[in-house]
């Protein structure tokens, strides 16, 4: 792909794509799998890469699919691509949005988007949770320590991911002799 | 020019630690806009939290965006936005020049070690939206609700929740004004 194919390619994306996270990983594969130019299993380690460091997993894959195709400057280009959609829709959206917020109908549209929201991230949760502890019991001491240092005692979130993280890899380290 | 600063850096811890992405990065904006700098209150960031749903693109990116704007106009919102993207990308690097070639199974493994920390996080993203539907009256409790059953039970919904948000939000528009 060309500089300007790959910012095309990710500005497409980003701008239909909501939710973000997992479900954009699954649209770029859609989309490459038609293109056929990078390799089954190259493209499997950046998707794996991809999910597997912080920050959002669109900018990751833009970056790595772009350092495939055309080093620094195709990053650029596909995160510019990736992150110019929904930065200038909320920057559209910001000035009307703190004008009108306190007008009773737009504080009632708020609401309601916000119990749809909560519906949303129950459901989510449910599955995730389900997957990520069921008959792996050990996961539950990470789990309970992150939701209790961040949720209850407030910790810096950093702290106690470092804090879990180095736990997890020990616990890896024991585990496997 | 301390507000920029104050931005860039929040958003930029936010970055590095938003493993998994999508809603588990909630409660890191939470705690950084809500618990430590009180940019915004619990009704504010459930509006942030409505507005970045109803966008496409990554809600950190969203996010990110909106608060800098709230805070600092164009320039905070572009601040803002470069440092959640930027942060995590360095990081992204420093992994790459590290490794080299990341070997998938390493990846896999950390993926692993990552889960019960990510289903923590998405556990304490219901928090905030819950406790502001609570607040938000009996009509906003009935959607959350409807939300789930609408989201368990309903191919549709399922497929585009985008879809539920806007017709929640239009009729929070009409019966909690």
């Amino acid at each position: 792909m060309s500089l300007l194919e790959l910012f095309l390619f990710f500005f497409k994306i980003s701008s239909v794509t909501f939710g973000g996270g997992i479900v954009i990983l699954g649209i770029v594969q859609l989309e490459q799998e038609k293109r056929r130019d990078i390799d089954g299993e190259a493209f499997a380690d950046m998707v794996s890469l991809a999910a597997s460091v912080p920050g959002p997993i669109a900018v990751s894959i833009a970056w790595l699919m772009g350092r495939h195709y055309k080093g620094l400057a195709g990053s650029l280009a596909a995160v510019a691509g990736a992150i110019l959609p929904p930065f200038l829709i909320i920057l559209i959206l910001s000035p009307y949005i703190i004008k009108y917020s306190n007008e009773p109908a737009v504080r009632g549209f708020f609401a309601g988007v916000l119990a749809g929201t909560g519906a949303i991230i129950s459901v989510v949760i449910f599955d995730n949770v389900k997957g990520a502890l069921w008959g792996k019991w050990w996961n539950l001491a990470p789990y309970l320590f992150v939701v209790s240092m961040i949720g209850v005692f407030h910790l810096h979130p950093l702290l106690v991911m470092a804090a879990v993280i180095a736990l997890q890899y020990l616990h890896g380290r024991i585990y496997a002799g | 020019m301390t507000k920029i600063i104050e931005l860039v850096w929040a958003f930029a811890q936010i970055g590095i630690t938003a493993f998994g992405g999508g809603l588990s990065t909630l409660p890191l904006i939470e705690y950084q806009l809500v618990t430590k700098n009180g940019w915004l209150d619990a009704a504010g960031f459930g509006k942030l939290v409505a507005v970045s749903q109803m966008t496409p693109g990554p809600i950190a990116v969203n996010a990110a965006t909106f608060a800098g704007y709230i805070e600092a106009g164009f320039a905070g919102s572009a601040a803002a936005t470069l440092a959640i993207v930027a942060a995590p990308l360095l990081a992204l690097s420093a992994v790459l020049l590290v490794l080299k070639r990341v070997s998938p199974e390493g990846s896999k493994k950390f993926k692993f070690m990552l889960r019960p920390i990510v289903a923590g996080l998405l556990t304490l993203s219901i928090v905030s939206p819950f406790m502001t539907t609570w607040n938000n009256g009996v009509t906003a409790v009935a959607l959350f609700a409807a939300g789930i059953a609408l989201l368990r039970r309903c191919r549709f919904f399922k497929e585009y929740p985008v879809a539920m948000l806007a017709i929640f939000g239009i009729l929070g528009a009409i019966f909690m004004r």
